[in-house]
């Protein structure tokens, strides 16, 4: 029965269906969502941990994966993204109660002179979607400013987004800088611009260019 | 489409190479000709010398790389390098202004305005000026975008301002062509345009860009999915005010392409699903195409920026056939796309704007990569989006003397 409803979840998640009311997708108007069906989850009496793991992060996954093959867009995301944030308002207390845990934390903000958030916003609500507690700092953050969040986040991953040619050499000082506070932790960068060697240039642990690849890096290091 | 035919019978024709071993024909071709015969690749003397343009800092970096004082904006730039250009119709195919331009807040860092369309925005005085960061959009509801609406009417006289002496007329009727061409002002443009030696060009609007500036990105992403009667109602109104304007001036002067501007594609593909690109935005674009080729424009393309490949498909199917400007950073490679589309497509741009910041080789590599694809015809080479701050200036004029050597651009250079 709980096998069920947590598939029920996760497909609600992955279809971007938030709730009765939602008439997306098409084929599941009138349906409960993810906003019904994660309250009767835990009315029945299974754990939120057991949700996130096995219903949220199930579904954000699948639908990050698509995303990587092109077989879904940006709206289909920012859908799931919605009925996400619609299952967590039920869990956020038990993560404040430290009944439920993050997989871990992640930091992430647009470099010093680029004020572009798209991607930066994307990332982090997949990233969110993937069990982690987000640290969003914004856009144009210097890197004094990254390294403040990590002291403060000891163990947490950083994110690192530009949209320009001219902002993304901004990265290589916040790495450094990143990496000199709080050696260990991992920095993994992503924008248009970027690449796997410019990543490597400026000693980033990682480069991705989309979503579902930092995720999946976070899951490989946390 | 592909029927017109500017074949003239006076020209000594020869075939480009691109290897510039050829000599020029006895009657030079002028740079609108040229336009007209590489995009419906037919034989040229010279291709084009077109470019995208420059960010703002580019210029000033590269005054102190050794650019002359004399060289202050894109046009002096355009002169300095060789680069040709083209003109436009001018008239307005989208908003008219609903709000005055307004600085709310300016700080040692930062400016905070609200700009003609009520969009909150802020730039940073110290970074890169050129893309804002927006905070608020105006259109949050059906109620908040009835002001819109109303700056949609095709038949304002402010969008023909400029080809009459705006403010004296009553307000433009359905025979506005007939009235237009009463006037003195309209006539001297009609007689501009139509010797022109530069390709004319016409805006062909927007139905999603526009939108998104006026929504947000994360919202008009999800609105055909949580209010899709909304969102094809705005769609549908500017296309009414796209396909209005080209209704009345179209009659009146020969146009050789319609550019869009979208720029809503990324490096994942487009904002919207490629679904409602099709089903909401397609009829437009087929309506736009159809509204051009009848008068004798067949040149339709419009500004995406970033990865095309989910929508080309859609673009050709309904009758935008030019890509523009095929960022290939982002997955929009000419070579792909010709391999993939054949003569179905047309490209403009294409050239990595990564090997310019890279280095001459890169360049060189660059230019090689896309040499057959060019001399195929249809396509017109530019570097892939406006020239980035962190391109060497040595490294851009080795690009304009590529161009010239390889793919035989037009245009004098002053260097």
């Amino acid at each position: 029965m709980s096998t069920e409803l947590l598939k029920e979840i996760a497909t609600c998640i992955e279809r971007g269906k938030v709730n009765a009311a939602s008439p997306y997708p098409p084929d599941m108007k009138g349906k409960e969502g993810a906003d019904e069906l994660v309250k009767k989850a835990l009315d029945q009496g299974i754990p939120a941990s057991e949700i996130l793991e096995k219903a949220l992060i199930v579904g954000m996954s699948a639908i990050g994966q698509k995303f990587s093959r092109n077989e879904v867009f940006v709206p289909d995301v920012l859908m799931a993204a919605k009925a996400m944030q619609a299952a967590m308002k039920h869990l956020r207390p038990f993560f404040d109660s430290g009944e439920a845990k993050h997989r871990g934390t992640f930091i992430i903000g647009t470099v010093q002179g680029d004020l572009h958030d798209i991607g930066k916003n994307l990332v982090a609500m997949v990233i969110e979607g993937g069990g982690y507690k987000v640290v969003d700092l914004g856009v144009d953050v210097s890197p004094e400013k990254f390294v403040d969040a990590v002291k403060q986040n000891p163990g947490a991953s950083v994110g690192l987004s530009a949209l320009l040619t001219t902002t993304m050499i901004n990265m290589e000082k916040t790495v450094k800088l990143v990496k000199e506070a709080m050696p260990g932790t991992k920095v993994i960068v992503g924008g248009a611009p970027l690449t796997q060697e410019f990543a490597d240039k400026i000693g980033a642990d990682a480069y991705s260019p989309d979503p579902q690849g930092a995720l999946e890096f976070l899951n490989r290091t946390n | 489409m592909d029927a017109e035919d500017f074949s003239m019978a006076s020209m000594r024709k020869r075939v480009w190479t691109g290897d510039g071993s050829q000599k020029v024909s006895d009657n030079k071709l002028s740079v609108r000709e040229r336009f007209r015969r590489v995009m419906f690749f037919q034989e040229v003397d010279k291709l084009p010398n077109f470019e995208f343009g420059y960010w703002d800092r580019t210029l000033e970096n590269w005054r102190r790389q050794g650019l002359p004082d004399w060289v202050v904006d894109e046009r002096t730039a355009y002169e300095y390098f060789g680069i040709e250009n083209w003109t436009w119709l001018p008239v307005n195919t989208s908003l008219t202004p609903v709000f005055e331009y307004k600085v709310l807040e300016e700080t040692e860092e930062y400016i905070t305005y609200r700009d003609e369309s009520g969009c909150v925005a802020q730039i940073n005085k110290k970074g890169d000026r050129s893309i804002p960061h927006y905070l608020d959009f105006p259109i949050k509801n059906r109620e908040t975008w009835q002001p819109f609406k109303k700056a949609l009417d095709p038949d304002d006289p402010r969008r023909y301002a400029h080809l009459w002496a705006a403010g004296e007329e009553p307000r433009i009727s359905s025979l506005v062509a007939r009235s237009i061409l009463r006037r003195v002002s309209l006539r001297e443009d009609l007689e501009r345009l139509r010797s022109s030696d530069l390709p004319v060009g016409v805006s062909g609007g927007s139905l999603i860009g526009v939108p998104r500036n006026l929504i947000g990105f994360e919202h008009i992403a999800v609105l055909p999915y949580e209010d899709p009667e909304f969102f094809e109602e705005i769609v549908n109104t500017f296309g009414e005010c796209i396909c209005g304007v080209l209704e009345r001036v179209l009659p009146l002067f020969q146009v050789d392409f319609c550019l869009g501007w979208e720029d809503f594609c990324f490096n994942q593909g487009p904002v919207v699903s490629p679904d409602v690109l099709r089903r909401v935005a397609g009829p437009w674009y087929r309506r736009i195409a159809d509204l051009l080729v009848a008068h004798g424009c067949c040149i339709y393309s419009t500004d995406t920026d970033g990865n095309i490949l989910p929508v080309v498909e859609i673009f050709l199917d309904n009758g935008l056939n030019t890509m523009f400007p095929v960022e290939v950073h982002a997955g929009s490679d000419p070579v792909l796309l010709r391999r993939r589309y054949g003569k179905r497509i047309r490209l403009w741009g294409g050239v990595d704007k990564m090997a310019l910041i890279k280095s001459k080789q890169a360049i060189d590599a660059e230019l090689q990569r896309i040499l057959p694809v060019v001399e195929q015809g249809g396509f017109i080479p530019t570097v892939d989006h406006r020239v980035p701050a962190d391109v060497p200036l040595d490294h851009y004029k080795h690009y304009m003397d590529r161009k010239r050597e390889w793919f035989g651009v037009g245009g004098e250079p002053k260097y």
